[in-house]
């Protein structure tokens, strides 16, 4: 049964799928949802990574300020 | 063509996804266009998250001078906060900051930039440095990003860069470009001989689906220059564009390219020994049937020479009847009965009662 890796997929999404991609099958759609998972969160951890190494610039003092200016949730 | 588009877009998602490409071959069987718009939106899952936080990142390199934003972007950012933040920033500001980079490491952030404010970004930059990004992508085989940028390039810039760029960059970045209606322009800047290059590359380098994709991206003045050139090559060269074609079931993404020839140059292409071949010939059929690519193909049986042509009615004689009635209506529809009657003429008694038996002949007859 696809349609709860349909969903799944459609959830990672956070938008609706194309009409063509209603035909995936189970094991297609959960791998993309999967995939999409991990994109996210390689994609916010380098980024998370990258900012903490942004930081090492910044005074010591100033510091911990500046962190949580940029990782408070919008 | 759907075929190959659906072959660039999967190699597309997968290098957005960061998984190999051969895992997503599933979505080939889909439309290219659904797959090309589910990217669309996986782009924006990817690159609209995180927002809030690289707007605060941006508006605080507001406060610097480019050139100290450059350099922080460098020993600090990294190319993914870097092509994250330049996501962020008015495209001005990104450009600003971008020239005072050194090329390296700008190529290197290419890869990660949200690919929609690429145009926005790459309509700031100088030639010199768009020519030098380029440069350095194609060094690194990078085809994938060269094919999100090069639609965005000027004019300018492309004539500078297009002919410092080998044969198969060309093929392998026209592939994936994510502009097409910019080849038109690209493949005008090339002449003849650069294409006839790029044609031969084709063959020496197993890129013959690339270029019958580029080339059946390109607009109908440029595909018949194509088709044109291409049919220019020494036979062995054809010969292995057809049987690459028949390997992998291209015929719909060859016959459009074919139907672009002259009669002299479509007999010239028909008399290759590939298309003497039973199996080619049987899997043509096949191909045309399944497409409904009968106006493309039924000029081509015309020139065949008579063994061949006897090859094609003998394939199509064997159709089951739903094939059949898929030929009779793509004759019917294409107004193509001068084309197909000595076809059927060649066929055995059995094929032809079963060909005219079928209600759009018998309407014709009648008719």
């Amino acid at each position: 049964m696809s349609a709860d890796e349909l969903a799944l997929l459609r959830a990672e999404l956070g938008s609706p799928l194309p009409e063509g991609c209603g035909a995936l099958d189970g094991p297609g759609a959960l791998l993309l949802a999967q995939a999409l998972r991990r994109a996210r969160e390689r994609r916010a951890s380098a980024l998370n990574e990258a900012v903490e190494d942004a930081l090492t610039l910044v005074p010591a003092l100033t510091r911990e300020p500046v962190r949580r200016m940029l990782f408070r949730q919008a | 063509m759907d075929t190959l588009r659906g072959r660039a877009e999967t190699l597309k998602l997968a290098r957005l996804l960061d998984v190999e490409p051969h895992r997503l071959t599933f979505l080939e069987e889909l439309p290219a266009d659904d797959v090309r718009l589910f990217r669309e939106r996986v782009v924006a899952a990817l690159f609209d998250e995180d927002r809030g936080r690289l707007d605060r990142i941006a508006a605080m390199t507001k406060l610097l001078p480019a050139t100290v934003a450059a350099g922080i972007a460098q020993k600090a950012l990294g190319p993914r906060l870097a092509a994250a933040l330049a996501g962020r920033l008015e495209p001005a500001r990104a450009a600003d900051i971008i020239d005072r980079l050194p090329v390296d490491f700008t190529a290197r952030c290419c890869h990660h930039v949200d690919p929609r404010r690429i145009a926005g970004i790459m309509g700031r930059l100088d030639d010199d440095t768009v020519v030098r990004i380029a440069l350095v992508l194609a060094e690194r085989g990078d085809h994938l990003t060269m094919g999100r940028f090069v639609g965005h390039l000027r004019e300018s810039a492309l004539r500078s860069v297009l002919p410092r760029l080998g044969e198969t960059t060309l093929l392998r970045t026209g592939f994936v470009i994510d502009h097409p209606e910019r080849l038109g322009l690209i493949l005008g800047l090339l002449d003849d001989e650069q294409l006839s290059s790029v044609i031969a590359a084709a063959d020496d380098h197993g890129l013959w689906p690339e270029a019958m994709a580029v080339a059946g991206m390109a607009a109908d003045d440029q595909r018949t220059r194509l088709a044109s050139l291409t049919a220019a090559q020494p036979e062995a060269r054809l010969d292995s564009l057809i049987r690459v074609t028949a390997e992998q079931d291209l015929w719909e993404s060859l016959l459009p390219i074919v139907s672009a020839l002259s009669e002299d140059e479509l007999r010239a292409v028909a008399a290759l020994p590939a298309l003497r071949d039973p199996a080619v010939l049987d899997g043509l059929v096949r191909g045309v049937v399944a497409t409904g690519l009968w106006a493309d193909f039924l000029p081509m049986v015309g020139v065949l020479p008579p063994t061949a042509r006897r090859v094609v009615a003998t394939a199509a004689g064997a159709l089951d009847d739903e094939g059949l009635d898929g030929l009779a209506r793509g004759v019917e529809k294409e107004g193509l009965w001068d084309l197909v009657v000595p076809l059927i003429e060649l066929m055995d008694a059995t094929a032809r009662r079963r060909v005219y038996a079928l209600p759009a002949f018998r309407e014709r007859a009648t008719g």
